[in-house]
């Protein structure tokens, strides 16, 4: 099946010009097709990013170590405020 | 997505994090007015990029109101993680420091709430925008602010590109001469 597209990515010359375009096209084709498609893609990036941190913590909660490096960072967390 | 007034009415699935800052934003309007600033409001607004916090002012509250909000915090799966003593959020945020909440026993994805510190900060709650999702609305600052703060005072590569994402959707939308207006503020009050 033919796919049409209309916008494509313009290659930078360095990661700067690189990193710039694809802004300019992600922001571009966002406009060209409805809601529902952009965000299922940016969902699956959104999402995998929730679900692991999650997944991390909830593994750190079942061992002893897991739990004291919890309290640590907690602790940490608290100093590094009041400085 | 559209931007009609002050409303950016959008069909997006709200995503992990969308639904997250929605659990959240229901507790806090029960006690106090917010706006969202930075970058998860160019997230919210389709940016291809992830995040480990979601920065908002609130406006000050009463001891016993804070309170109130801190334990219903708690009651629904909230932790602080800069301390578990309420007076001790209170008073950081008194000194306009940031406090930051995430679900009990992680510490990302959080939010970095604090008090605005001064008028720069407050306008924030003058000229915002709605954004109307199927699952419920989030008060972000006005586009022109958020692109001048991650343009001309953030300015870190992330930063710029959140800016230009922003310019780039809205483009025929976005007023110019308030985005000068705000750099203009910046310089004076932030450099």
């Amino acid at each position: 099946m033919k796919i049409e597209r209309t916008l494509f990515l313009k290659p930078g010359r360095d990661n700067a010009q690189e990193r710039e375009n694809f802004v300019k096209f992600w922001a571009n084709y966002m406009k060209t097709v409805d809601d529902l498609t952009w965000s299922k893609q940016q969902n699956v990036l959104i999402n995998s990013q929730i679900l692991n941190i999650r997944e991390f913590y909830k593994n750190l909660l079942k061992t002893k170590e897991g739990r004291e490096v919890l309290e640590r960072l907690r602790k940490e967390r608290i100093k590094v405020r009041k400085e | 997505m559209e931007l009609i007034g002050n409303r950016i009415i959008t069909d997006k699935i709200p995503n992990e994090l969308d639904l997250f800052v929605l659990k959240f934003l229901k507790i806090l309007c029960k006690y106090t007015d917010y706006i969202i600033i930075s970058g998860y409001v160019s997230i919210l607004l389709g940016r291809s990029r992830a995040t480990e916090d979601i920065d908002l002012f609130i406006k000050p509250l009463k001891k016993e109101v804070f309170s109130r909000f801190y334990h219903e915090l708690m009651q629904n799966n909230f932790w602080c993680i800069n301390t578990e003593n309420e007076n001790e959020i209170l008073s950081y945020l008194e000194d306009r420091l940031a406090v930051r909440f995430a679900e009990t026993n992680t510490h990302a994805p959080n939010f970095e709430i604090k008090y605005p510190k001064d008028e720069l900060d407050e306008e924030a709650f003058d000229n915002y925008l709605s954004v109307v999702l199927k699952t419920g609305e989030i008060k972000i600052s006005s586009l022109e602010r958020q692109i001048a703060f991650k343009r001309y005072y953030l300015s870190s590569d992330k930063d710029v590109a959140d800016a230009l994402h922003i310019e780039e959707l809205f483009k025929s939308k976005i007023d110019n001469e308030k985005v000068n207006k705000y750099k203009e503020l910046i310089r004076l009050k932030r450099k």
